[in-house]
């Protein structure tokens, strides 16, 4: 599905170059639902490993997840793995102002 | 009960899935904050003629960005409010066991709950409507700054900036004092000197004693409203006021500049921290941005201070009045 000439995008004869493929009408639209697609695997992924981490723990008598201690050090490495497992997800956000073009135009 | 102990200065959420919930909004906010505001203010910039202010908003960079900072904004507050309120009894007897402390002495406002007082920042209940809201303020600040004031370094470095009085510092103020960072950041500064901090709003007065009985800090804290500080004339060396005068309408900061005229000696020194009205005028991206912190982020006195001549209000009561501003931050001294 393309969306030629939707209003504020560069029209076909836009010479090629570094824009991205936009969908949909609204280029933020657009990557939103890039964003909440990479975000649904994401999710999924954590959600099966912790599952069976959990269950692994209980097995061998570990304590819940809850009551492990966090030290601010962990609290602080954990922060900057946040950061860059958002910036991973949600890159696309920054695409969006740096130049669209309708998909098939380059 | 602390049910998962401290983190940096502050009382760590109650579940590990409420850190981590945090800490994916404090990168968003990071991401929104970065990145996406350069672009945005590049876009707005770039635009020619220079746009409204619906146009700023309609640029898709800049819509992008404002959707994530008022959605990391939104997310922060939440989840901080509900992660300790999971542990409600806990907290509250927390803050109960800490009643002995001598410094009491509260003075209610006259009017119980002013009127000006808001759900600021869209913190649910604001500064005054939730027991837990200093709990909740200090986690969720700790979001807002990206991490930058753990362990109120940040705070702490402002602190030890700040211009001296003529004479000795014998007794110090701290205004709108909140969760108490600055005011045991002033004592720290001032080791020798009896420093106050005075809020208006009896959950963070209650949160910030607790705190600074944690952390050994000898300093005294009463509620008050800052527009009525109930002290003696000329009895503090040095008051000092950080992010307040942007959170009360003009008239209520007009009263508040008096009463610390009326408690400041001869030769003391007024110090405010907040916004810098140069802002407004540095671009249109600059003013956009201050306009949607007063419509999109429930600052609801931030342009009314911005557009109010701060510094000739202080010039009224002050003999001498200094400004300072860059980025964000100004900062008047003013001299009695």
């Amino acid at each position: 599905m393309t969306t030629p000439n939707a209003p504020g995008l560069p029209n076909a004869s836009t010479p090629p170059g570094p824009a991205v493929p936009v969908y949909l009408g609204d280029p933020v639209a657009d990557a939103l639902l890039h964003v909440a697609c990479e975000l649904t695997a994401e999710l999924w992924s954590v959600k099966r490993r912790l599952r069976l981490l959990e269950a692994e723990v209980e097995a061998l008598g570990g304590r819940p997840l809850d009551q492990l201690p966090v030290s601010d050090e962990e609290a602080r490495l954990s922060a900057l793995a946040a950061r860059e497992f958002v910036a991973s997800v949600l890159g696309a956000l920054g695409d969006v102002s740096q130049g669209v073009a309708p998909h098939g135009s380059g | 009960m602390i049910l998962r102990g401290y983190r940096g200065t502050m009382v760590a959420p109650s579940t590990l899935d409420d850190e981590s919930y945090l800490e994916a909004v404090q990168a968003l906010r990071g991401l929104a904050m970065g990145p996406l505001s350069a672009r945005a203010e590049a876009a707005a910039l770039a635009a020619e003629p220079p746009p409204s202010r619906d146009q700023v908003a309609a640029l898709p960079a800049v819509g992008l960005r404002d959707r994530l900072l008022r959605s990391s904004q939104e997310m922060l507050w939440r989840r901080t409010a509900l992660t300790y309120d999971r542990n409600r009894a806990g907290l509250l007897a927390e803050l109960a066991g800490d009643d002995e402390r001598p410094e009491g002495d509260d003075q209610p406002p006259a009017d119980p709950e002013p009127r000006y007082l808001r759900e600021h920042h869209l913190q649910p209940g604001g500064y005054h409507g939730d027991e837990l809201a200093g709990f909740v303020y200090h986690y969720g600040t700790k979001v807002f700054w990206l991490g930058a004031n753990d362990r109120d370094q940040a705070k702490e470095a402002i602190v030890a900036a700040l211009p001296l009085p003529d004479g000795p510092v014998r007794r110090v103020l701290e205004l709108g004092c909140s969760v108490g960072q600055s005011t045991t950041a002033l004592r720290s500064r001032f080791p020798a000197a009896e420093v106050w901090g005075i809020d208006v709003a009896a959950p963070m007065v209650s949160y910030a004693r607790w705190r600074a009985g944690r952390l050994r800090s000898d300093v005294r804290f009463r509620r008050q409203a800052a527009e009525d500080i109930a002290f003696a004339d000329q009895s503090f060396d040095l008051v000092y006021a950080s992010l307040l005068f942007h959170e009360v309408p003009v008239p209520v900061g007009r009263r508040i500049v008096a009463q610390v005229a009326r408690v400041l000696r001869p030769g003391g020194v007024f110090i405010v921290s907040d916004l810098n009205p140069l802002e407004l005028t540095r671009s249109h991206w600059s003013a956009y941005e201050r306009w949607w912190d007063t419509e999109h982020n429930a600052e609801p006195y931030e342009l009314e201070f911005l557009h109010s001549d701060f510094t000739a209000e202080l010039a009224a009561w002050f003999s001498r009045v200094e400004f300072a501003g860059e980025g964000y931050n100004g900062r008047w001294v003013a001299h009695r």
